[in-house]
């Protein structure tokens, strides 16, 4: 069977008084789509925070592809290949969409100093080739004629797009994506999950996916963790997920 | 025709549009692309200054000193940016503030360093030209060499993905950082940069004055930098030479208005109260600058 | 010569220092905390202050404490017409605290040097002569005696205003949650006006103080700016008592390190540097000042450990 690419053990992180994070250990595998579901705040964002390096845990570890990036800064983890979105879509207003989509790319030198200023032709060379693959996935996502444009035009729901725009810009091999159909209507959040399915079959990416309405979890993903206060308390098929009783009591008492 | 004290006049005047538009675009790179606000800038220009008036009093060459200069400014910017840059925008404007103040106070009171007498008879850049005219046209040529250089150098950062980079650390930290962007070395190497330049740029002004004493370097240089800055637009190179140019030119036609208008009040002082009104009004009525900034668009 | 017989003096002289940083500082920081940017204009209320009590007192010999009350009241209303005409317009239209930063520069340059149109740059003395006199072990003079007993009043005041009046609390809770005021009624725009007036009248006050040892120049507010500076950050800005500690605090560590700096055979003119460098280390290593009520609105203050990001 697959490895796991992702393994979080014991991780736990409190605030003061607050336990954001009790000891959670769970396993993702390579090229699964997975839910992370629970009440609001039972610690989602929490994870992916620990999980990505915006966050140090107070204790646990944090594998990835077998190796240790417990501790590891943001920047270091999308290095490794980990792409993050954020609850609220993030974006550079002063930046076109493109730049934005430029950003993303985990291979252009030019973004060093010595290379910038000095290895202009070779940066220049990868900077052409990437705006055209650029502009390919925005064309894939449909947003392609806002290209030249700053972001801050779009609507949520064609950020939401960028976001996965910049996941295929960088390549990355894990995606954690923050509500990735939050707010935007079940038309577009069914295209976003057809995008991730196609993103997992095509380009074998795996996927880990905090969504705050289960329904939609329930048909799109392979396999879900169910959190509260914290705490990883379930975790099943959405069959069995949707059968249990204590995950809808949890649900229910919020 | 046109007399050679006239030509001279425009010169030096010019000169100082140029040495003043140097520190302004470090205010560009640093604030205006990178979002850092650096509000010690007159402590590197200092530095530099400082450094090359007495590596040429004791026989170097300008080429020297200048270089001299810019080396230490760097070691200065370097070290006082590790722990200043962890702090929050307005707390580093502050804390460079006072970086820039405990300088110019240390050296005031050091009579080795110059005191409060300053270092005189600072050597020109061009020790085997006499005659006034000629020094006038050869530091115009130094003042314009040295800042079209600075601004090659800023236009390739900017428009490179390092300059990109920089744009998204000023807009959205948070995000820069998850898209793999070492934040911290980005401002750093910046506050480097700026005070490398504004370094040489110190050695420039200092042989050119062929004076150096601390009365020269007061916060008050910082805060006219970014008025330049605030006043030309903040985003482009030229902007930083239009903000010292305005700047200078209303300046230069206040002084010139109180040697031929009879006022009633000491022009002087009208002087300062019309500029310190031009800059509330240019704040206020035209906050981005007169050339602002514009999205890069690319052909596909 | 006996370093011990100078430190009686050098404490008498921190009290009085000290209760002049104080008083110019108060306003500062105060209206920092209120509308997020260091109002560098606070040199030329402090400048103001001096040249009205001289015109009143002097010009118009109308006594030194008649000086000092009208120089309170109109630096007060000076700060509060800069606030209504020139930072809340400013801050509707302008995001940011650079604005109005370099608005207050070019506003306090052409304050200052609207002053020196009036009054002219040369020194300008008091009237009143304040005479010295010895009490056991201190060579004290009134106009210091003076200080000291105006700075305790104006500070009694303040105590009493912000912990027991209801005016009081609303100040308070404006610098922190704007929208929580809104809520209960009370206008911010009033509050923060309030805080404008007395901010700049304690400076003017500062700024008379000032004059009364050294003289009146144009260039009182500037000389005293930057330690004002340090002082706010030392404080932690927005906090009251934070800066009344800190003003001492910072007065003592300069007065006394030239006692110091003797006995260690060092160099005097090092004591000035003393004070900001404690400032520049305590911005660097406690950013929210010694009160710990540093400014937090913006949410990260150090990075990039923190995230600023809250869990969910």
């Amino acid at each position: 069977m697959a490895d796991p690419i992702l393994r979080v053990e014991s991780l736990s992180k409190s605030f003061g008084g607050l336990v954001a994070a009790d000891q959670i250990t769970l396993q993702i595998d390579q090229g699964s789509i997975t839910g992370l579901i629970g009440p609001n705040g039972s610690g989602k964002t929490t994870l992916f925070n620990l999980v990505s390096g915006a966050l140090k845990p107070d204790g646990g570890r944090v594998l990835f592809r077998n190796s240790d990036i417990t501790g590891l800064r943001p920047h270091q983890v999308f290095k490794k290949g980990v792409y993050r979105t954020f609850q609220s879509p993030q974006i550079i207003p002063r930046l076109t969409l493109i730049e934005n989509m430029l950003l993303a790319d985990r291979a252009q030198i030019g973004e060093g100093l010595f290379p910038a200023l000095f290895n202009r032709r070779r940066w220049k060379e990868h900077e052409e080739k990437a705006i055209r693959r650029a502009y390919e996935h925005l064309k894939f996502l449909d947003i392609e004629k806002y290209a030249n444009e700053s972001p801050s035009i779009l609507s949520g729901g064609q950020l939401k797009l960028l976001e996965i725009g910049r996941a295929l810009m960088s390549d990355a091999t894990m995606l954690l994506l923050d509500e990735p159909a939050a707010g935007v209507n079940p038309t577009l959040a069914a295209k976003i999950f057809d995008l991730l399915e196609h993103l997992r079959r095509e380009r074998g990416v795996t996927i880990f996916v905090i969504e705050h309405k289960v329904d939609l979890v329930f048909e799109r993903v392979d396999f879900a963790f169910v959190l509260n206060k914290g705490r990883l308390f379930f975790s099943g098929t959405p069959e069995e997920v949707s059968r249990e009783q204590s995950v809808i009591d949890v649900y229910l008492g919020e | 025709m046109v007399s050679v004290e006239f030509l001279s006049y425009i010169g030096a005047t010019a000169i100082t549009v140029l040495l003043f538009a140097i520190l302004s675009l470090t205010v560009n790179l640093q604030y205006g692309s990178a979002g850092i606000f650096n509000f010690g800038t007159v402590a590197f220009f200092m530095i530099g200054a400082y450094t090359s008036a007495y590596m040429t009093l004791a026989g170097y060459p300008f080429v020297v000193g200048a270089i001299a200069g810019s080396a230490i400014a760097a070691v200065a910017g370097y070290l006082i940016s590790l722990p200043a840059l962890n702090l929050r925008g307005d707390f580093l404007a502050l804390a460079t503030f006072m970086f820039a103040e405990v300088i110019n106070i240390f050296v005031l009171n050091v009579p080795a360093l110059g005191g409060a007498v300053g270092i005189a008879h600072v050597p020109s850049a061009f020790p085997w030209i006499r005659d006034y005219g000629t020094s006038v046209a050869a530091n115009l040529i130094l003042g314009s060499a040295l800042f079209v250089g600075f601004y090659l150098l800023y236009r390739l950062i900017m428009v490179s993905p390092y300059g990109r980079v920089l744009k998204s650390i000023r807009e959205n930290e948070v995000l820069a950082d998850a898209l793999g962007k070492n934040t911290f070395r980005y401002k750093s190497q910046v506050f480097v940069i700026g005070s490398i330049i504004a370094g040489i740029d110190g050695a420039a002004y200092a042989q050119y004055i062929g004076f150096a004493g601390t009365e020269l370097f007061t916060y008050a240089v910082t805060f006219t930098v970014y008025i330049m800055s605030i006043i030309g637009g903040s985003s482009t190179g030229v902007g930083a030479l239009l903000g010292s140019a305005i700047y200078t030119a209303v300046q230069t036609g206040l002084l010139i208005l109180k040697d031929s208008v009879a006022l009633p009040v000491d022009s002087n002082n009208l002087l300062f109260i019309l500029f310190g009104l031009f800059t509330v009004f240019v704040i206020y009525y035209r906050p981005d600058g007169i050339i602002r900034e514009k999205l890069r668009r690319v052909k596909i | 010569m006996n370093i011990l017989e100078l430190l009686p003096q050098t404490f008498f002289i921190s009290i009085v220092d000290g209760s002049i940083f104080a008083l110019a500082t108060i306003g500062f920081s105060l209206t920092y905390s209120l509308l997020k940017f260091p109002n560098i204009a606070q040199a030329a209320f402090i400048t103001f202050g001096a040249y009205t009590a001289y015109t009143v007192s002097t010009a118009w010999n109308l006594g030194f404490e008649a000086g000092v009350a009208v120089a309170f009241v109109a630096t007060g209303l000076l700060g509060a017409f800069s606030y209504f005409a020139i930072f809340r317009p400013l801050a509707k239209r302008t995001p940011g605290f650079i604005a109005p930063t370099v608005t207050s520069v070019g506003y306090g340059l052409a304050l200052t040097y609207i002053i020196q149109q009036v009054w002219g740059r040369n020194q300008l003395y008091f009237s009143t002569i304040f005479r010295s006199f010895s009490v056991s072990i201190f060579f004290v003079n009134w106009i210091q005696l003076g200080t000291m007993a105006l700075a305790a009043a104006l500070v009694l005041f303040l105590h009493f205003l912000l912990s027991s009046t209801k005016f009081g609390a609303a100040m308070r809770a404006t610098s922190s949650n704007i929208d929580l005021v809104r809520a209960s009624g009370i206008r911010p725009t009033r509050v923060i006006l309030f805080v404008w007036f007395l901010g700049s009248a304690l400076a003017g006050a500062a700024g008379v103080l000032v004059a009364g040892q050294a003289g009146v120049t144009p260039a009182i507010g500037s000389n005293l700016l930057v330690t004002v500076i340090a002082v706010a950050i030392f404080a932690g800005i927005g906090s009251f008592y934070g800066v009344v500690a800190a003003a001492f605090v910072l007065s003592f560590a300069e007065n006394f390190s030239i006692p110091i700096l003797i006995a260690l055979g060092q160099p005097v003119y090092y004591s000035t540097a003393v004070a900001y460098i404690v400032v520049i280390l305590a911005m660097l290593y406690f950013p929210s000042g010694i009160s710990g009520s540093g400014p937090s609105i913006f949410g990260v203050l150090r990075r990039p450990r923190k995230s600023a990001w809250q869990q969910k």
